[in-house]
């Protein structure tokens, strides 16, 4: 379908004897910023690193129209171009700095004189939120929250289509969270980006995301608008959005 | 990408992204315009339009993509970053005077480790035994098989080279003397410290390395613990015990590469080759070669945990730190045999 830019049906995914996906389908539409929510282990990861093709995996994984387990590899290498990632504990390169960082994706793919790379990198830093200053400072110089704001930049520095994000406010302290979560949003609205990502926080599930879908016992248990999967019989997601932590957001929402 | 020259404008077409920066960039050189339109494009980023931006010229758009201009103008602060650049020869001082540092540095930290070595002796309970004795099996014992043959090898090389020269004279014997004088003064305390300054003194600063990188160390240090009582003690006592033990075995296994050899291409038996033995070597030739033992040891142990600790916090720099590790202590140990050998000849043993 048009609009439609990553498409999977039935994917099945194992290690070895063990599977962990098992006939899963989503579908994220252009634009969106899709969630996908789980618990520990259940899988979400995994989804996520097959759609990168960092795992193999059985079934059908369609991006941009192109379907991935049956693509060549130039056709991958187009594809993986169009991704930008963001893991889970930001991994910058340690020996370059948060300039360089950014810097490497623009050096692999384009020729450019280093003044111009510059310029790119410090607006893509701008664009993130980060100060002009960091260019020249080490990783391990940064605290978290600006590693992953970095990590960010370097995922969004080629312009692409996709940015997957892995966990992208775990560890990062409410101020900080919100302030990332905004700075997804904008880059949403403002260039076009569809979003894909991981989280367990609620805050973003209900803050920004466009579309969710939650994973549950190595299968989709539901996919579409947050407030619509709040509204499934299930004791876990009842956990989740009742419990302690979650019934803020029903206070909020009903009163 | 295409483009088009109409008067002082440039008209751009297509596909507008980061692959198509450098085809412009050529262009800038080549045309001479005012105006850049962009209004054709298919599809256009915000990575062109920084530069589109850093040109200076002027720009037409349309409203969509004069929207995403805005954003990118917002965000574009222009000016350059400070770039530092130094001469040849400032670079050299640099380089010089970070060396006479890191040899301050490496002062320091023997220092520091004799006075809270001062304080082990006085309270040996903070000795972790069981990670001495661990250390002692993996670099020590494990180190039996190679040392065996290497030194059998040199030992058996020397004897052989030998025996060609003394044939001639018919001084077939004195080959007993050439490989047990050499072995035990000289060959046999430097290939144990050369290995293990290989195979030892990597393997301590890759440990610690890493450990300082992930931050294990500060782990260490908030628990309350001493670092050196868990990473340097039981590593220098691991060595000052391995490498005279060592050094024995390495000195049996010389002269007996020399012996195997003697018997085959000279023809001397087993009960001559002892008996010369018995005059060619009194027990201070002995003792020269173990003497230098535990200075070999300590230099081994302590630069290796010395560059682990120096290791900066990313992971080049934990490989330039084991490169330099093993290279400074095979260093340290031969100026160490060199300033020994001095010694022993003015004290006359």
């Amino acid at each position: 379908m048009d609009g439609d830019i990553i498409v999977v049906r039935d994917l099945k995914v194992s290690y070895g004897k063990r599977v962990v996906l098992d006939g899963v389908s989503i579908t994220v539409k252009k634009g969106d910023i899709y969630t996908i929510l789980g618990r520990s282990g259940s899988g979400k990861t995994t989804l996520m690193r097959a759609i990168l093709m960092l795992e193999k995996s059985l079934g059908k994984i369609e991006v941009l129209g192109v379907d991935l387990n049956s693509a060549r590899e130039s056709e991958k290498e187009k594809i993986k171009k169009s991704y930008g990632v963001m893991f889970q504990a930001a991994s910058l390169f340690t020996s370059l700095t948060v300039g360089e960082n950014v810097a490497v994706p623009l050096k692999e793919s384009a020729k450019l004189d280093w003044e111009t790379t510059v310029d790119i990198v410090r607006f893509k830093l701008s664009l993130v939120g980060l100060e002009q200053d960091v260019f020249n400072l080490y990783p391990y110089e940064l605290s978290g929250g600006m590693r992953k704001k970095a990590a960010l930049a370097r995922a969004l520095v080629l312009d692409p289509k996709i940015i997957f994000l892995d966990e992208p406010t775990s560890g990062l302290d409410p101020v900080s969270a919100d302030d990332f979560d905004r700075t997804i949003a904008e880059l949403n609205r403002l260039l076009g980006i569809t979003v894909v990502m991981i989280t367990h926080d609620l805050d973003s599930f209900f803050g920004i995301s466009k579309r969710a879908c939650i994973l549950r016992d190595k299968k989709v248990l539901a996919e579409g608008k947050p407030y619509d999967i709040m509204k499934q019989d299930d004791e876990w997601l009842k956990k989740l959005f009742f419990g302690e932590r979650g019934s803020k957001f029903t206070r909020w929402n009903h009163g | 990408m295409q483009y088009k020259i109409d008067g002082n404008r440039l008209i751009l077409y297509g596909e507008l992204t980061y692959k198509s920066i450098e085809k412009l960039s050529k262009i800038v050189k080549k045309e001479r315009f005012k105006l850049v339109d962009i209004t054709k494009a298919e599809t256009i980023d915000t990575t062109f339009m920084v530069f589109l931006i850093t040109l200076k010229k002027e720009i037409v758009a349309n409203s969509e993509q004069m929207k995403l201009l805005d954003i990118v103008k917002e965000n574009f602060k222009g000016g350059t970053l400070e770039h530092k650049k130094v001469g040849f020869f400032y670079e050299i001082g640099l380089k010089f005077i970070e060396r006479i540092k890191e040899l301050y540095c490496f002062l320091v930290f023997i220092g520091e480790v004799f006075i809270k070595g001062v304080g082990v002796v006085f309270k040996p309970k903070r000795l972790r035994i069981k990670s001495i004795a661990k250390d002692i099996e993996l670099m020590g014992f494990n180190a039996i098989p190679i040392l065996a043959t290497i030194s059998f090898l040199i030992g058996a090389v020397i004897a052989y080279h030998g025996s060609i020269r003394l044939k001639q004279f018919g001084a077939n014997i004195f080959v007993v003397d050439l490989v047990s004088i050499s072995v035990l003064r000289e060959l046999g305390p430097l290939i144990v410290a050369i290995l293990l300054a290989g195979r030892s003194a990597s393997s301590y600063t890759t440990q610690i390395g890493i450990m300082n990188v992930t931050e294990e160390i500060d782990v260490i240090k908030t628990m309350g613990v001493e670092p050196f009582d868990v990473l340097v003690f039981p590593k220098i006592i691991s060595m000052l015990v391995s490498v005279p033990l060592l050094t024995i075995l390495a000195d049996i296994s010389g002269v007996f590469g020399g012996l195997v050899v003697a018997k085959l291409s000279l023809g001397i038996t087993l009960r001559d080759f002892i008996l010369r033995l018995h005059q060619a070597i009194s027990i201070n030739t002995f003792l020269a070669g173990l003497l230098k033992a535990p200075a070999f040891a300590f230099l081994i142990a302590t630069i290796g945990a010395y560059k682990g600790f120096r290791t900066q916090k990313n992971v080049e720099s934990i490989g330039k730190s084991v490169t330099i590790s093993v290279v400074d202590s095979i260093f340290a140990v031969i100026i160490a045999d060199a300033i020994f050998s001095v010694l022993f000849r003015w004290m006359g043993i």
